[in-house]
């Protein structure tokens, strides 16, 4: 059997060689046949006749015998690959134009398929039965959530009957994580005990939580994933058992979860997972209560095993029933919500909604790019075809079968579109690679990573043959349609000039105008990039180096806190090269804000005034000369005592907002109440975003005022160097371990990292206007080249006419040319006339550059404008060298 | 040929099995043979020969070479393998068999 597939594959290999043979043999055997013949008697001429006479006719008995190891449609589908990759070959150019467009649409396609097939349809790894994995999804009028109280969700546990098993998560937590010698910053899950049961997850190492485990008071445990295990305890099988630092006490590790496993919710990723008995161990706000009792917050997120023999549907009616009931019984806290069962491992109800939105539109816009990228090949293929239209007709006039050259032509379109669909996947494969890469400027516990798997792969093929289909197709049948004698002889012979185009030009005028707008956006976004980095921050950003410390979540108070920054400051001051050091609960240009409301002397006595609305941060000394603040009057930080007068610093906007021009030195401002003495006025400087005009700020000092604020993220040390910060690192380090080796220094980054965190808003934008520009640009550039090359293709007699009548060369050009800048120069008007009103809308992301820059608006429609002089100037320039007599003569 | 191709349908290969089982044949020598053996009753058409030989050799029952005539004319030489061998000796049990059987239905008749 298989012997007998070797030599099928060998002869269709070989199939040229084998046909050869069979030939050989034939030849052999008539040439037998007539030897015979001849002894019998008969004259060669008559034995030849007789022999061949009998034979029948040769060609067809070797067809024949070809056909019992290679089926017709495979020789013939092979045929027309070997030719349709001689015909691309030819014409290389043509061949690289054309698969660079289907692979920039079909990429486009897959890469955004592959982003919502990674985001949205996620299967859990590891999970075991992954179907009758659910999730129970909360509503408030109708619209879907992601999480419940916990009170609730044991109340629904209780009721229900569909579910064998119900859990949940909590899948936020930052904590300090503790070997002994060093630390570090990681993110986990709080999980019910049964979590890894339930999901049917065996641990690699040691054990999963036990029944009760996450009862108030048990003993402390965390289970690890397996990366940390690895890079953080070095894969020592002996850590199972031990006690590690989390957040700064002991607690057991049980177990080690399987590698690869990270959690079984799509996009989020946890570290370790602790249950929930832990949740006291963990600073996040919660406001005094006690999340497992109290029905406050909704913070857990459910995730439940069907009963073997129910279905999601019969779950469904069950849990309205339940919800109905809570309705009736409790109708304050449930009169508008409710609750169903999904399958579990999909992003959450809420964001998907949004998400398919999104993705939809954006998988819209980007079949109209691959749509657009088809017509403007279709177009040289209908170029190419009218130049071989002598060629299909002659062809057709001595007896090929439509059916066979358009399949022809289809296959030579159809190894177009899959060749656009290889360098489509490769360019998603790319795309998704960067993707995964990109993170956000904070350590956070979200999945960017996007596989490319047989789904995408699946729709890049259908989409890439769809490509093909759509190419070749109505070229091939315009081709072939036109009858015999017309296609012989009036291939080309009108002169009706460009208007024959009609809607093929108007969709090069559309994409010129497109790419217009887009090349004008993509400029304006850079130069406002680039204006932004350039811009006065009020402060120096230079050798600046920020590194968060979380010591409250290790337990300590804010006196603690204080001393612990107050030592650590001292310390790193007197190492060589330090020239200042400070601290805050939050630098600026952040992305998160804290804000308080301040009223003066005067609006208090006034109800009808509305209180300063402004940034109000905590500071440590020497806040100002760390980050380069100019302290233009009065004084720093330092003296002031905690519990005593309330003291602050205001920045001058925030001055001239309270005092108009009076010296607010020594003014008392008030919040919720509390009245505070200013003690110094400091400079300007940016508070929340780059772009933002002066804005008010106040500065609090952490000595008096820690007590206010919910840390999560911990405090930002803040250290001038005398050089490249990043070479003070481990002294910091150093410094940190000396004083609590269980403390992480984690978000290392220098103040310029930080300031590109805070640019990627417009970072983002100026990438993703410049990728859409530039594939806007290359998209109407082959649209203009092929409709200018189409059009040479179908005037060719004309031209040729036009030349021996005596038309210059230069004419000619002039002629070819003025069609491509015709229609450049009409989407151009179009474009910029759009682009105006849109960049208006734009001008909010725009940082220090006005909307209508006359610079870009001259640069980027004249760049486009060479571009598509150059793309017409190629088959323009062909067109002069037509020679006239071959044109004319040529039918 | 369309009553060769129903008469001969799978006979054909055996027949063109049994006559490789005399020595090394080319495809006109086997026509003959197969003509001259039957009296003229199988009248083998080249249609159905080529095909034949095809399979055979694609299935690894026989092997062709290129070889001389005794007249010093170039010819393919068909030759049968050990695994032909052993289809030729199977399918003449099953031919045996076969018209045993008839015969016995005929005669019960």
């Amino acid at each position: 059997m298989l012997g007998k597939l070797m030599r099928r594959l060998r002869y269709l290999w070989r199939r040229e060689e084998r046909g050869r043979l069979l030939a050989d043999e034939v030849e052999s055997h008539l040439a037998l046949h007539v030897e015979a013949l001849m002894e019998d008697g008969l004259s060669q001429d008559a034995a030849e006749a007789a022999a061949r006479r009998r034979f029948g006719n040769a060609t067809l008995i070797r067809e024949e015998a070809r056909s019992v190891w290679i089926a017709r449609w495979l020789d013939e589908l092979i045929q027309d690959l070997k030719y349709a990759l001689r015909s691309l070959r030819r014409q290389p150019g043509f061949t690289a134009v054309a698969i660079a467009s289907a692979s920039l649409g079909i990429g486009g396609c897959a890469t955004i398929f592959g982003v919502a097939n990674a985001a949205l349809f996620r299967t859990p790894p590891n999970v075991a039965e992954p179907a009758s994995l659910v999730t129970i999804v909360p509503t408030e009028k109708g619209e879907p959530g992601s999480a419940f109280p916990y009170p609730e969700l044991v109340e629904i546990r209780e009721k229900q009957q569909s579910l064998a098993a119900v859990g949940a998560v909590f899948p936020f937590v930052p904590a300090n994580i503790g070997d002994g010698v060093t630390a570090r910053r990681e993110w986990g899950w709080l999980v019910t005990a049964n979590y890894f049961d339930l999901l049917g997850i065996r641990p690699y190492l040691g054990r999963g939580f036990l029944a009760g485990e996450d009862a108030p008071g048990a003993a402390p445990a965390i289970l690890l994933s397996h990366r940390l295990w690895q890079d953080r305890f070095g894969a020592d099988p002996a850590v199972v058992g031990r006690e590690i630092l989390f957040n700064g006490r002991n607690t057991r590790v049980v177990g080690v979860a399987p590698p690869g496993f990270h959690g079984h919710e799509a996009a989020l990723t946890a570290d370790y997972w602790l249950p929930l008995s832990m949740l006291d161990r963990i600073p996040f706000p919660k406001g005094g209560y006690n999340l497992l009792k109290d029905r406050v917050y909704s913070w857990f997120w459910p995730v439940a095993r069907l009963r073997p023999d129910v279905s999601i549907a019969q779950a469904n009616a069950e849990f309205a029933v339940i919800a109905a009931q809570f309705r009736a019984t409790d109708p304050a806290r449930w009169k508008e919500r409710g609750f169903y069962v999904e399958r579990a491992g999909q992003l959450q109800a809420g964001l998907r909604r949004i998400f398919s939105v999104f993705f939809g539109a954006l998988l819209a816009v980007a079949f109209m790019v691959l749509l657009i990228a088809c017509s403007n090949v279709a177009n040289l293929l209908l170029a190419r075809g009218a130049s071989r239209q002598a060629e299909i007709a002659t062809r057709l006039a001595i007896g090929a079968g439509r059916g066979r050259l358009i399949r022809q032509l289809v296959t030579e379109s159809l190894a177009l579109g899959l060749l656009g669909g290889v360098g489509g996947l490769g360019l998603a494969f790319y795309a998704g690679r960067m993707i995964g890469r990109f993170r956000l400027p904070m350590t956070a516990p979200i999945d960017f990573t996007i596989k490319l798997d047989s789904h995408v792969a699946a729709f890049a093929v259908v989409l890439s043959i769809l490509t093909g289909l759509v190419l070749g197709l109505a070229p091939a049948l315009r081709v072939t349609r036109r009858d015999l004698t017309t296609a012989l002889h009036t291939r080309t012979a009108t002169t009706a000039g460009w208007r024959r185009f009609g809607l093929r030009n108007e969709l090069i005028v559309a994409q010129v105008a497109v790419s217009a707008i887009l090349l004008i956006a993509s400029t304006l976004f850079l130069r406002s990039l680039t204006a932004a980095q350039d811009m006065d921050l009020g402060m120096s950003a230079r050798d600046v180096l920020l590194v968060q410390i979380d010591p409250p979540a290790n337990g300590y108070d804010t006196a603690r806190t204080r001393r612990f920054f107050e030592t650590l400051a001292t310390r790193l001051s007197a190492v060589p090269g330090v020239k200042a050091v400070s601290y805050t609960n939050l630098p600026p240009l952040s992305f998160i804000t804290a804000s308080g409301l301040f009223v003066t002397e005067e609006q208090r006595s006034d109800p009808r005034a509305t209180p300063i609305h402004t940034q109000a941060v905590m500071i440590g000394p020497r806040y100002f000369d760390t980050l380069g603040i100019p302290l233009v009057r009065g004084q720093d930080f330092g003296a002031e005592r905690v519990g005593g007068e309330g003291v602050l610093i205001v920045n001058e906007a925030f001055a001239r907002k309270a005092f108009r021009d009076q010296d607010p030195i020594g003014r008392r401002v008030y919040r919720d109440g509390k009245p505070y003495r200013i003690i110094g006025l400091a400079a300007t400087s940016k508070v929340r975003t780059i772009g933002e005009d002066p804005e008010p700020a106040v500065f609090h000092s952490f000595a008096q005022n820690a007590e206010q604020e919910e840390m999560p993220m911990g405090l930002t040390l803040a250290v001038r160097t005398s050089g490249e910060p990043s070479a003070w690192l481990p002294a910091v380090k150093e410094q940190v371990t000396g004083l609590d080796r269980s403390l992480p220094v984690f978000d290392v980054r220098t103040m310029k990292m930080h300031l590109r965190g805070a640019l990627l808003l417009p970072r983002m934008t100026a990438l993703m206007f410049g990728l859409a520009g530039g594939v806007g640009l290359l998209i109407a550039s082959i649209g203009v080249y092929g409709i200018v090359s189409f059009a040479v293709a179908r005037r060719t007699r004309e031209i040729g006419l036009r030349m021996a009548i005596g038309a210059r060369r230069d004419q000619i050009l002039r002629m070819i040319l003025g069609h491509g800048m015709g229609l450049t120069a009409a989407g151009l008007t179009l474009g910029v006339a759009a682009a105006l009103p849109a960049m208006r809308l734009a001008s909010s992301l725009l940082y220090g550059v006005s909307p209508f820059d006359p610079l870009t608006f001259l640069a980027a429609p004249a760049g486009l404008l060479l571009v598509a002089l150059a793309a017409s100037l190629i088959p323009a320039y062909r067109a002069t060298r037509l020679d006239p007599v071959t044109t004319l003569k040529h039918e | 040929m369309a009553k060769d191709k129903d008469l001969l349908a799978g006979t054909l290969d055996m027949l063109v099995l049994s006559a490789l089982r005399h020595g090394r044949m080319h495809g006109y020598g086997i026509a003959r043979f197969l003509q001259q053996v039957s009296d003229d009753f199988f009248r083998v058409e080249e249609g159905s020969l080529y095909p034949a030989l095809q399979r055979l050799e694609l299935n690894g029952w026989i092997e062709g070479e290129w070889s001389v005539t005794p007249t010093n004319r170039r010819a393919r030489f068909h030759r049968l393998t050990p695994a032909g061998l052993k289809r030729l000796q199977a399918e003449t049990e099953r031919y045996q068999n076969m018209t045993l059987a008839i015969a016995k239905v005929l005669g019960s008749a």
